[in-house]
């Protein structure tokens, strides 16, 4: 019994005779197809490197183009002459120039002679699958395509959807069922044979040289007329990702190839020494099939595709800066909180979130003249400045920076309408966003303030206004953050209440124990100046709750603001 | 963007492109061995001046990403870096002694050279104090990324440029030859990036780093730009416009990803601030040679009196590129 294999080649000739110098030690047959557009100055180069070996034969050289029926032409050149060359084989692989033998040879024999009748290829009916990641499925079997895909790309793509149009469906020939896969299969040589020497191949090759891809169907549709034992899958494992391409192997996956249970890998960097060089040891020990974890060493490509398309949520760098409109926009990892209109009601509520709560306090990030309460000498996590003008040429940059420092907590900032109203939108499209506001909280801020009537009311026209704006910028279709509102009275009669509504969505909070209550600034008057700016026109919707009986207890607690339990 | 404006950055190319042809005139060679440059080879573009310090270990980095050819402008240095470089088997080098304020700081040199010799290469435009930092550049060469960038059809590479200072006094952190200056000058900003688009050219403008807390706090606006795009596979009618910052034509600055994603990106190790850079700060002042009218060194010399100390407790050490990847500084994208 001899194990015979296809190379397709195109580049790297001289890893290419590496491979067959190993497989000639394994005592494997080999047959090469090397490209035509290979120069002949390469190609004479590795004729003369494989000369001393007797198992080796070459095929006639197609110019091969991806897509194309000239793969299946090469593939059924070389076969055919490897398998009249050698009438010993008792298995032939496919594989390309940029394989690597994942377990040494010997094991893949061992393993096919325990399996002496099976058929490995993967080998999916088209109908109701969609084994294909990017593009055409059932088409590829009922149009035509005349045009190379990489050269031609207009061509290919024009006839494509005139023929969608047209509703072009060509005939496909008894008795074939299209099935679809991995273009590397390993077949036993007495399928090979009656595939190739089918009387009907001429009629079949035909058909299959308008078709598109057909390096991935050929094989695998022929197989299902001619085998008698199939399983669907291939030994060699290669990846493709999101646009189509295949995963390429370096040497840093030396040690995880082998969490794959496959015995060939593709496609192998043709730099990666330390790959061949170890891969292609001679005494190299057998890897048991008990040590692969085929599903974690998928895992690890496709999450390489998570990572390119939604990876790097929080950060801009010169890899990402999505657009306005794109997904993942936000500047953090995870949920954070923007206590709205807070600060008028209570005195360093700050500091009380933060004693009743795990995680971070920023305090109110974007007030005007200073950023927190922090110095502007100060530095935040990774060097952030705190220095309002660099947080004003910014704002939303520097949110992200600052957010990305605590990420494994939860952070939360204030934010009041007298602040940086620039950052407002950044708030309100980011799906990490938790906003709590409470309505007309100005008013507390401005029934304090000893400024003049005049001025309090233009003061309470312009807060309203950017209140109004606020909420306006939740109210978009394109607005993500999760916004809950509070009413002022609301807050003022059902203190604890409100409170424990306002964290009850972070971590640890101490439920239904508010032990502290924050300081509440004096509230008093404050019904009479939201009548006095109501009849000066402005409207407030704010009124006042008359304080049912059951209740008085709740606000008892809250009058003495620090009993401690 | 219009038919209009796109004829415009035409125009800007072609003029730029003529004026690197002309500014390239003002260079005398000192030694030419592109005869020995293969098709396939990747090449280092690079200016300096007085820089002999840096020089072996910045060969010594770039050899063993696998880099295969070097070339390099040198403006009328006199502290023998020259006669280095000229015995070096894998560089050029040319010399000229014309203003590197009027050749728009190198890149014009730079631009005649690449229209000769790099068409169809990939190129690498880096400062002798620039060291590139790359998703699994440990253990993949420069020609591992260069054949992926090649087989997805991407031409160009960003990265940013992350500044790196010492623990102590930037004067105290002396240049050793031969010595890798990181080990030195091992700490950097984790979270002080800004970035914006330059709509014009298309590509992104970050500021940010220990530069624009220390000397632009106040004007933060003149922060020097940090965003990169040093990576190229180069052909005739390209022309960087200013540093590395930017390229035309535009689609080249497209290094980013816009839809949600990142793209594969890196990090160049900027490690100026050094002894050097003190000892530098006062011949560049009077020699008024640099960006912005040395508006750095003038910060520098004014405020701090040649005293600076960028560290602080926030700083971070710098480890390796998997650091810098969890930091979200830089991204390896679907290159897995």
């Amino acid at each position: 019994m001899r194990l015979g294999f296809v190379i397709l080649a195109h580049t790297d000739l001289h890893r290419v005779a590496e491979l067959i110098a190993h497989l000639s030690k394994e005592d494997c047959v080999v047959g090469v197809h090397i490209d035509k557009k290979v120069s002949n100055v390469e190609f004479d180069a590795f004729k003369s490197s494989i000369q001393s070996f007797d198992n080796v034969v070459l095929s006639k050289r197609t110019a091969c183009e991806w897509g194309e029926f000239s793969l299946v032409r090469a593939t059924l050149d070389a076969s055919e002459k490897l398998l009249n060359t050698f009438d010993d084989i008792s298995h032939v692989s496919l594989i390309s120039g940029s394989c690597l033998p994942i377990r040494p040879v010997r094991q893949m024999k061992r393993f096919l002679k325990r399996n002496a009748g099976t058929d490995y290829i993967e080998s999916v009916s088209v109908e109701n699958n969609y084994w294909v990641k990017d593009g055409l499925n059932e088409e590829r079997f009922t149009f035509y395509f005349p045009f190379s895909w990489r050269k031609q790309r207009r061509l290919f793509d024009a006839l494509v959807d005139v023929q969608r149009w047209a509703r072009i469906k060509r005939k496909i020939p008894e008795p074939l069922v299209p099935h679809i896969g991995s273009q590397w299969w390993t077949l036993t040589a007495k399928t090979l044979r009656t595939i190739i020497n089918d009387p009907k191949r001429p009629y079949y090759d035909a058909y299959f040289s308008w078709s598109w891809i057909p390096d991935e169907s050929y094989f695998q549709t022929l197989v299902r007329l001619h085998s008698s034992s199939i399983e669907s899958r291939s030994l060699t494992f290669s990846k493709f990702d999101y646009l189509g391409k295949p995963f390429v192997f370096y040497d840093d996956h030396l040690k995880e190839l082998t969490q794959s249970d496959c015995f060939w890998a593709r496609k192998i960097w043709g730099g990666a020494d330390k790959l061949y060089s170890s891969l292609l040891d001679e005494n190299r020990a057998n890897q048991p099939m008990s040590g692969a974890d085929p599903k974690a060493f998928d895992e690890k490509f496709e999450a390489a595709d998570v990572m390119r398309c939604e990876g790097g949520l929080g950060r801009f760098h010169q890899g990402r800066y999505p657009y306005d409109r794109a997904e993942r926009t936000g500047v953090s990892v995870s949920p954070f909180t923007v206590f709205v209109g807070f600060k008028p009601i209570y005195r360093a509520f700050s500091d009380w979130v933060d004693a009743h709560t795990d995680g971070i306090s920023y305090g109110s990030i974007f007030a005007r003249t200073n950023v927190g309460d922090f110095d502007p000498e100060t530095h935040l996590y990774g060097n952030l400045p705190a220095e309002p003008k660099v947080r004003n040429r910014n704002p939303k940059g520097y949110l992200a920076n600052l957010l990305w420092g605590g990420q494994d907590q939860h952070q939360n900032l204030m934010y009041d309408f007298r602040d940086s109203p620039r950052i407002v939108g950044t708030l309100a499209h980011d799906e990490m966003a938790k906003v709590i506001l409470v309505r007309h909280s100005w008013m507390l801020g401005l029934l304090h303030s000893s400024a003049s009537f005049e001025n309090q009311l233009s003061n309470a026209k312009r807060l309203q206004r950017l209140e109004r704006r606020f909420l306006a910028e939740f109210d978009k279709d394109t607005s993500k953050a999760d916004l809950t509102v509070m009413d002022l009275e609301d807050v003022l009669a059902h203190p604890s209440r409100s409170l424990r509504a306002a964290i009850e969505h972070m971590p640890k909070n101490h439920q239904g124990n508010l032990n502290v209550m924050p300081e509440r600034f004096n509230t008093d008057g404050l019904d009479n100046f939201a009548k006095k700016l109501r009849n000066h026109g402005l409207n407030i919707d704010y009124e006042p709750l008359v304080r049912p009986k059951d209740n008085k207890k709740q606000d008892t607690v809250f009058e003495k603001p620090y009993v401690v339990k | 963007m219009s038919l209009w404006s796109r004829y415009k950055l035409r125009i800007e190319r072609k003029r730029r492109r003529v004026r690197s042809l002309r500014k390239r005139r003002e260079l005398s060679c000192v030694v030419d061995r592109t005869k020995n440059i293969r098709p396939s080879d990747i090449l280092v573009f690079s200016t300096l001046r007085n820089e002999k310090a840096r020089l072996p270990y910045f060969l010594d980095y770039y050899r063993k990403l696998g880099v295969n050819h070097f070339f390099f402008v040198d403006n009328d240095s006199d502290d023998g870096g020259r006669e280095y470089l000229k015995d070096q088997p894998d560089a050029s080098v040319w010399t000229t002694t014309a203003s590197y304020k009027r050749s728009k700081f190198g890149v014009d040199w730079l631009n005649g050279l690449k229209a000769k010799y790099a068409d169809g290469h990939w190129v690498l435009v880096v400062d002798v104090d620039e060291l590139l930092v790359y998703p699994f550049c440990d253990t993949r060469p420069l020609r591992a990324l260069t054949d992926w960038l090649d087989s997805a059809s991407i031409k160009s590479f960003g990265t940013m440029l992350l500044d790196m200072y010492p623990k102590g006094k930037i004067q105290h952190a002396r240049i050793r030859e031969g010595k890798d200056p990181v080990k030195t000058a091992s700490y950097f900003d984790a979270s002080n990036y800004f970035v914006e688009k330059n709509k014009k050219y298309g590509n992104l403008w970050i500021q940010g780093g220990p530069r624009l807390r220390s000397f632009f706090r106040d004007k933060p606006q003149f922060a020097p730009a940090l965003n990169k795009t040093p990576l190229v596979k180069w052909s005739k009618g390209y022309v960087y416009v200013s540093s590395t910052h930017t390229l035309l034509p535009r689609g080249l600055n497209q290094v980013y990803d816009e839809w949600g994603g990142q793209k594969p990106c890196g990090v160049l190790l900027h490690t100026k601030f050094m002894n050097t850079f003190s000892e530098k700060a006062e011949e560049e002042m009077k020699r008024k040679q640099h960006y912005a009218a040395s508006r750095e060194y003038r910060m520098y010399l004014n405020k701090l009196n040649g005293d600076l100390l960028l560290w602080n407790e926030q700083s971070s050490e710098y480890k390796n590129w998997q650091q810098l990847e969890q930091l979200g500084l830089m991204a390896r994208g679907n290159w897995a």
